[in-house]
Parts: structure tokens; C-alpha cells; sequence
């Protein structure tokens, strides 16, 4: 008997013993689990993405930039702020910008931001001379440091736009940057860095790099010192990948080992994913517009009545068709003309366009040309996005309707690069969309229209040209009282639609295809901005998806 | 000796042929449509900022002072600046060749290990059910280019079955294997790192194999075809006829001789795998120098695209002298003749 109650006890001892073990093995990698588990999100964009702040330029480098440095100013629901700055002032005369800088801003090497740091990265990105430097490098006389909180900044030009232009100018660590210089053509200054910003980061941005291979992977990491503060969902890790092909992309959509794909790809295949599970295509809305520009310069298309012809033509709800995902999604809005919705200037009242036959024919008369003289049109249909080549095929079939003959060239980027650099080369029609690189509508209109613009590539292959338009703008920059710009942008987009140099196709939607774990910035109405640079924004970022 | 002069003598040969292949690329790479300078600084940059860099690029130069400019940089292993990864061309060259150097490593293992044995079997078994799958399979091959067979493969043995994984070189490239050649199967073996070897080994299965099959198929043929010859040649028929064992007249009178024309063309398949290695790249997420190589045409980077073929030029004429090497250690006639 006592035997065996000694071993009624010894197996009691025994299995307590288990569980105990069990349980504290249990609770143990929980948490494990819980300390090493992250939020994460994975994004990709074509190659390569470029992480210096003062060379990148692109959408990847945009994106990635946006998270790794912080600018004096920067955009928070479509409204411009400080960010590095506590407060701005601007002199009475408009040419002095005094930044008073939020204090105790910490770099990712951990060293405090100073106004120093501010004066070496406005030099820096004026003396490399590359990405938006062009912004204020005419326009900058001096600047000075009263304190290391203080930044003085004078130009030579009362500008509108110079504030709004500060959301491109990322603020980098002076003393690391200088510290990695190498030999290069910047005097005291080596090569400012520019080989140690290829894999680093010298920035104060709510990320920072732990590893960084342009056409493969960057990885990044939370920071937990940044002076703002984090979406309770915000990822722990940011991952962006480098031009995935379609099926890749799906596959590890599907396999949830990625969570969200750029935005070129066609639209069919966000509808096609649309459909699984756990995978929505989703849209930014862009502040920006699509156009078809028309050469204004060469025959037969600098003929004012054919370009009207060619507008009154346009069959618009095939080209709303063409972007068209699903029920829920599109590439775009129909558009009433230059100015984005919202934008200073925009006329709510204005007609959106619609395919006028008649009137194209009306103008076609008044042009003198008909299908026997006029010479074949030619309609540019990049080989990279077939998107612009349905466009192409719905403007040969518009211009056909009214006897225009037309020829589509399928053209790769570089070559249209190439070609549209002189109005004699560039083709008749040429399909592109735009966007804000500023928050300011001055740096679209200015872009595209204004004269200044037309020997930089491919953005102002209108050739427009017009003295009335660029002095509408000139005044529009000069002028710091908003209505008075507003009226000056209002006068300068009824000027541009009374030369019928583009059609004006659509505000642009961005569609992505993305995972359900996570939302966006531009997929929260209260916090998107309209911007592709900003609207990535992972700080702002809700993701379930976690990894261990 | 004559061995040792055969060797030198390729090798010379081989360094015209490279040295005639960088001024054809030179002068090929500027006719590629597109300003590489205003490629270079975007669409943003001025007139006058396009024309410093034209100058610092030394493109308004005529082209025999540009070639001459490249070579000196060459002969100090200087390649360039590349516009599109703004990093020297030598440095990405570094980052990306040992990638697309293991997936043909791995690709042409296959071609040879499978394609040959593969082949002897179909020859053994001419006219049998074993023959007609083999010679299937083969065709099927050929015909099928090698992204198709890549995404098929991934979707049935990533995707569907999830044995494999979907792309790249290792599940997570924060820790990779500590970096002697480049190559993460090589590397992580040498280190003893059996984790990241057989993470490696998952991640490569996929794209090598896809990448091999057509010349795995073309060494099937050959090698059947060949072996069929060598099968009804004489001596084989003498060996027959002396009751020689099945294996010694299989691999030593029928399938030696026949690997001649096999490793000729094995050899010759490399260049082909260099250039389906863009394809197999870009549906792996794979990061090599094929892939690059594209990128910067598609980028004007004239640099990179002059660099990349001059690498790929140089890996072909290597793998050659070593092929003709390995023949005339099979073929005596040919190192003495």
C-alpha cells in the first residue's frame, strides 16, 4: 500500500513535472517569437534604385529616398509642412527664407542635426548638380548659419515656388559624409561621398539601410530615434525588390513573400490578381495628367486647325476603356485640361472632353489638309507599356474616322529619348503621363509648357513655345498671393487649350497589385497626398504581415 | 611540349579575337539609339549640364580617342562609370558575375551529367520505349525556350508544391556566406556553412536546370547520334566479335570517341547559356551580369555594355582553350597534329 501510494506520487511528481516544463517551454518561445517577430513589407520597382539623396531621381530612388532622409519641408495630406524645420519665416521683400530647425533631431549614426548639416547638403546637391538641384541652383545667393538651430537661406528672385521646392532637398550628415569622402572633383570635399551613398545611408528618415544591391534588394530598418512618430502597424522592415517579371511577381504575391508591385505592369494583370485571395489591385491617385502631346513644330501638326481637328477626334471613352481594371480600379480620371483637380488654378466648371466628329471635321476643313495632302501622322507606341500602345492604336482609329492617315512606330524609351530631342525628329503624337515633382502646380505646368523646358528630353515634346504662356507662368512664380496665382494659372491653362498642344487623356491613377496585410498611405483618404515620393511613406504604413 | 605550344597558341588567338571583339563592341555601342548623357543626368538636367557630361564622357571626341581613352582605363582594370548603377562598372561587374558564373557552372554540370548518360542510354536502347522517352524529351527541350520551361517549373515546384523557392540566391541576402569567389554554393561549402549550402543549392536547382535543358537535349542528341556511329564502327564490331564485356564496348570503344564532337559543342553551348541566362535571370529575380548587361542597353550605359561583353567575350574564349584543351587530351591526333 505504501508502495504504491509512493508511486501514485512519483508519477504525479512526474507528469507536473511535464508541464511544467512544457509550459515554461511554451511560454518560453512565445516569447522568443514575440521579441523576434517583425512587421514587414516588400514593394519593387524597376532597377536600378539609387540611394544617394542628391543623385536618385527616379521612382524607385524617389521612394526610397522619401524614407531614408527628411527635407526642411514635406508634404502631409496634400499640405505642405515642416518637417526638418519647426517654422519658417519669409521676409517682406520674399527672397529671405529663415528655417528655425526642430532640435535634437538625431542622424541614423546617431550624431544631432545641425544647421551645418543643412548649408553642406544644399552645397552638395547644388555642386553635383544632378536630381532637382536645377530647382534652385540659378536662384540661391547665400546662406547662413546664425545658430545650430537656424538656417538662412537668400535668393536672388522672389519665387512662389521655392518653399514648395524645399520637399527635394534631403538634409545629410555632414561630418559622416565627410568622413567617407573619397578623391573626386570636389576640391576639399573628395568625391562628397558619392562613393559611400552607393550602399549607405548618411540620412534622419524614419529608415534606415542594412543592405542595399541597386538591381536586387534593399533591405531597411525602423529607427527608432526618428523625431516623428510611427503608425502602431508601422513595418519594422522595409524590402524593396528590382524589376520582377509578372509571373515571379504573382507567384510570391501569392506566397505571401511579397506584398506589393510596382506600377508597371499591364492592367490586365492587376484584374487577373484581383481575383485570388488576399491580393487586391489597388490605386493612388496621382496628382499629375496624362497626355497624348502633339508636336506643334512639324508639319503636318503645327497646323493649329488639324491639332483641333485631332482633339475634337479623340474617342475618349475607348481611351477611359483602355484604363480600366475592374469596377473598383482605373488608370486614371477623364480630365478637364492642364491643372490637376485641386490643384491652384484648376476651374471645376470646365467641360471634361468628348469625341466631337463634326467638329474635327469642321477643323480638319479649316486646316486645308486633307487625306490626300497631308502628310502621314506618326503615333509613337512604346514598346515598354502596353498601355501606350492601345492608346496609339485608339488615336489611329479616332484619326482614321475623320480621314487622317496615320502610322503607329513603335519606339523604345531610349530612342524616344533620343529622337524627341529636336521637334524635326520628334513624332507627330506621343503618349506620356506626368507627375508633381513638387507640391506646387507650377512644377507640372512649367515642366511641359513653358519654353524653358523644351531642351530637356522628352517632357516638353510639344515644343510649345508660346511667349504668352511662359510669361503667364514667369508671372504665376513671381507672385506670392495665392487667388492672384490662381487667376495666372487659370489665364495660362485657357492659353495652352487654345493651342490644342495635347489631348488631354486623364488624371493619372497609380495601380498596384497588393497584399491585404497592408495599407498604404495612399490608401488611407486622411493621409494620402497625391504624391508617388510620399505616398510610400512606410512610417505612415499599416502592415499585419509579420515575419519571424 | 606541343601541348604546352598548342595551349600558347590559343591563347594568343584568343587575345586578338578580344582585342578585334572590344573595338566591335566599342564602336556597336554607340550606335545604340539614345544620349548616354542625357540618360545619365534625366530629363531634368540642362542643355548645359548635358554637355559637361558629354565632355567628361568624352563623347564629343572622335570615337578612335574614346576607344583609346577606354583601353587605358582597361589595362589599369578600369572599365568606366556605369551611368545606370552609378558605380564602376568594374565594381558591379564584380557584384554580378559570380552569380551568372554559378548558374552556368551549375547549368552546364547538368548538361554533362545528365546529357551524356542520357544519350548512351538512347544509343543503348535505340528503337526501345526508353530511346523514343529520352529522344521526347530532348525535342521538347529544344523547342521550348527556356523562360517557358522556367515559369512552368516554378509554378509546379515553388508555387504549387512549394518544395523549391520561388527566386533569388538564398532566402535571405542579409546572410549570405562569407564572400571568397562569389559563388554562395562554393563559398558557403568552403566555410563548412551547410545552412546557407543547402539554402543555396535550393535556390540555384531551379534556374540551372531551366537554363540547361536545350543544351542538355543538344548533348543528348549529339551523344546518341555519335555513339549510334561508333556502335556499328569496326573496331566495336571486332570487340563484339571477341566477346568483350558489354560495359568496356559501351564506354570505352563506343561512347570515348563519341564525346569528341559532344564536348566541342558542350563548349560552344556556353556562350548560348550566356545569353538565355537573361531570361532565366529576370524570371528568378536571379542577380547577374546577364541581367545587367540588359539593363544597361536598355539605359545607353555604354560603359556597362561594353564591359559586360567584353567579360562574356573573355568567359567564352576561356572556356574554349580549356575545351580544345580537353580534346586534345582525348584526341591525341588533334594536339599532335
Amino acid at each position: 500500500m505504501i508502495i504504491s501510494i509512493n508511486y501514485w506520487e512519483v508519477i504525479m511528481n512526474k507528469i507536473l513535472k511535464k508541464i511544467c516544463f512544457v509550459l515554461a517551454l511554451s511560454t518560453t518561445v512565445f516569447f522568443v517569437q514575440s521579441v523576434y517577430a517583425k512587421r514587414w513589407v516588400s514593394l519593387d520597382e524597376t532597377a536600378a534604385g539609387i540611394i544617394d539623396p542628391h543623385i536618385g531621381a527616379d521612382y524607385a530612388d524617389m521612394i526610397l529616398i522619401g524614407n531614408l532622409y527628411n527635407s526642411l519641408m514635406w508634404v502631409e495630406s496634400k499640405n505642405l509642412v515642416p518637417s526638418l524645420a519647426e517654422s519658417v519665416d519669409i521676409s517682406a521683400d520674399g527672397k529671405t527664407y529663415t528655417f528655425k530647425l526642430k532640435s535634437g533631431v538625431k542622424f541614423h549614426n546617431g550624431d544631432t542635426m545641425t544647421s551645418e548639416d543643412v548649408v553642406f547638403s544644399f552645397n552638395r546637391s547644388m555642386d553635383i548638380g544632378l536630381s532637382y538641384s536645377y530647382l534652385i541652383k540659378s536662384l540661391v545667393e547665400g546662406m547662413s548659419t546664425p545658430d545650430d538651430n537656424t538656417f538662412v537661406i537668400n535668393i536672388n528672385t522672389v519665387q512662389a515656388t521655392f518653399l514648395g521646392s524645399m520637399v527635394r532637398f534631403p538634409i545629410v550628415n555632414k561630418s559622416e559624409c565627410l568622413a567617407n569622402k573619397q578623391d573626386g572633383d570636389f576640391g576639399d570635399n573628395g568625391d562628397y561621398c558619392q562613393a559611400y551613398l552607393t550602399t549607405n545611408d548618411i540620412g534622419t528618415g524614419a529608415y534606415k539601410i542594412v543592405s542595399h544591391n541597386e538591381m536586387e534588394l534593399t533591405v531597411m530598418d525602423k529607427f527608432n530615434d526618428h523625431f516623428l512618430p510611427f503608425n502602431p502597424k508601422a513595418p519594422d522592415e522595409a524590402r524593396m525588390r528590382y524589376s520582377l517579371d509578372a509571373p515571379t511577381l504573382r507567384a510570391l504575391l501569392e506566397k505571401g513573400e511579397h506584398h506589393t508591385s510596382s506600377m508597371w505592369y499591364p492592367y490586365e494583370f492587376y484584374a487577373a490578381i484581383d481575383k485570388v485571395d488576399g491580393i487586391s489591385a489597388v490605386q493612388q491617385e496621382q496628382l499629375g495628367t496624362y497626355v497624348g502631346k502633339i508636336n506643334t513644330k512639324r508639319a503636318p501638326t503645327d497646323n493649329i486647325h488639324l491639332r483641333n481637328a485631332i482633339v475634337a477626334a479623340i474617342d475618349y471613352d475607348a481611351i477611359s476603356q483602355i484604363l480600366y481594371v475592374n469596377d473598383k480600379i482605373s488608370g486614371g480620371v477623364p480630365s478637364k485640361g492642364p491643372i490637376p483637380p485641386g490643384m491652384l488654378g484648376f476651374d471645376e466648371s470646365r467641360p471634361y472632353f468628348k469625341q466631337d466628329l463634326e467638329l474635327a471635321k469642321k477643323e480638319l476643313a479649316l486646316s486645308g489638309y486633307d487625306a490626300s495632302t497631308a502628310p502621314v501622322i506618326e503615333l509613337t507606341a512604346l514598346t515598354c507599356c502596353a498601355t501606350h500602345q492601345k492608346m496609339a492604336y485608339v488615336t489611329q482609329i479616332s484619326l482614321e474616322a475623320i480621314g487622317i492617315n496615320t502610322k503607329i512606330v513603335d519606339t523604345e524609351w531610349v530612342d524616344q529619348i533620343a529622337m524627341f530631342s529636336k521637334p524635326e525628329t520628334t513624332h507627330h503624337i506621343a503618349y506620356i503621363a506626368h507627375s508633381l515633382m513638387t507640391p506646387d502646380v507650377d512644377s507640372l505646368l512649367r515642366e511641359i509648357w513653358h519654353s524653358s523646358s523644351t531642351a530637356n528630353g522628352w517632357s516638353a515634346t510639344e515644343w510649345l513655345q508660346d511667349p504668352e504662356v511662359d510669361a503667364l507662368l514667369d508671372q504665376g512664380r513671381a507672385e506670392l498671393d495665392l487667388s492672384k496665382r490662381a487667376e495666372l494659372y487659370a489665364a495660362a491653362e485657357q492659353k495652352i487649350l487654345d493651342s490644342s498642344p495635347d489631348i488631354f487623356i486623364a488624371s493619372p491613377n497609380g495601380v498596384y497589385a497588393s497584399s491585404d496585410l497592408v495599407v498604404w498611405p495612399f490608401q488611407n483618404p486622411d493621409v494620402i497626398t497625391g504624391y508617388i515620393w510620399a505616398d510610400f511613406d512606410f512610417r505612415l504604413t499599416a502592415t499585419d504581415a509579420i515575419k519571424d | 611540349m606541343k601541348l604546352f605550344k598548342f595551349i600558347i597558341n590559343r591563347i594568343f588567338s584568343s587575345s586578338i579575337t578580344l582585342f578585334g571583339l572590344s573595338i566591335l563592341i566599342f564602336c556597336m555601342a554607340r550606335l545604340i539609339p539614345g544620349d548616354p548623357a542625357r540618360m545619365a543626368l534625366g530629363d531634368r538636367a540642362s542643355v548645359e549640364q548635358v554637355e559637361l557630361m558629354r565632355e567628361k564622357l568624352l563623347l564629343n571626341e572622335p570615337i578612335y580617342i574614346q576607344y583609346f581613352s577606354y583601353l587605358k582605363g582597361v589595362f589599369k582594370g578600369d572599365l568606366g562609370y556605369s551611368i545606370f548603377t552609378k558605380k564602376p562598372v568594374t565594381q558591379n561587374i564584380y557584384e554580378y558575375l559570380p552569380a551568372t558564373l554559378e548558374l552556368i557552372l551549375f547549368a552546364g554540370f547538368f548538361m554533362i551529367a545528365l546529357g551524356v548518360p542520357l544519350g548512351a542510354i538512347a544509343a543503348k536502347n535505340n528503337g526501345k520505349l526508353s530511346d523514343f522517352i529520352i529522344r521526347f524529351f530532348a525535342i521538347f527541350n529544344i523547342v521550348t525556350p527556356a523562360f517557358v520551361i522556367g515559369i512552368l517549373l516554378m509554378i509546379l515546384f515553388s508555387h504549387n508544391l512549394g518544395w523549391l523557392p520561388i527566386s533569388g540566391r538564398i532566402t535571405d541576402p542579409l546572410f549570405t556566406p562569407v564572400r571568397i569567389t562569389g559563388m554562395y554554393t562554393l563559398d558557403s561549402l568552403i566555410m563548412l556553412d551547410f545552412k546557407n549550402f543547402i539554402d543555396s543549392l535550393r535556390h540555384i536547382l531551379l534556374p540551372s536546370i531551366a537554363l540547361s535543358l536545350a543544351g542538355l537535349s543538344q548533348a543528348i542528341r549529339l551523344t546518341r547520334a555519335n555513339m549510334l556511329d561508333t556502335l556499328k564502327a569496326p573496331y566495336t564490331e571486332m570487340a563484339n566479335a571477341f566477346a568483350f564485356s558489354n560495359k568496356s564496348i559501351l564506354f570505352k570503344y563506343a561512347l570515348k570517341p563519341a564525346l569528341i564532337p559532344t564536348i566541342t559543342i558542350i563548349g560552344l553551348d556556353f556562350s548560348a547559356l550566356l545569353g538565355n541566362a537573361f531570361l532565366v535571370e529576370m524570371v528568378f529575380d536571379w542577380p547577374g551580369i546577364a541581367k545587367y548587361g540588359v539593363h544597361s542597353t536598355m539605359n545607353a550605359d555604354l560603359n556597362a555594355i561594353v564591359g559586360v561583353v567584353l567579360i562574356i567575350g573573355l568567359m567564352f574564349l576561356v572556356v574554349n582553350i580549356l575545351i580544345d584543351i580537353l580534346i586534345a587530351f582525348i584526341n591525341p591526333k588533334i594536339r599532335l597534329g
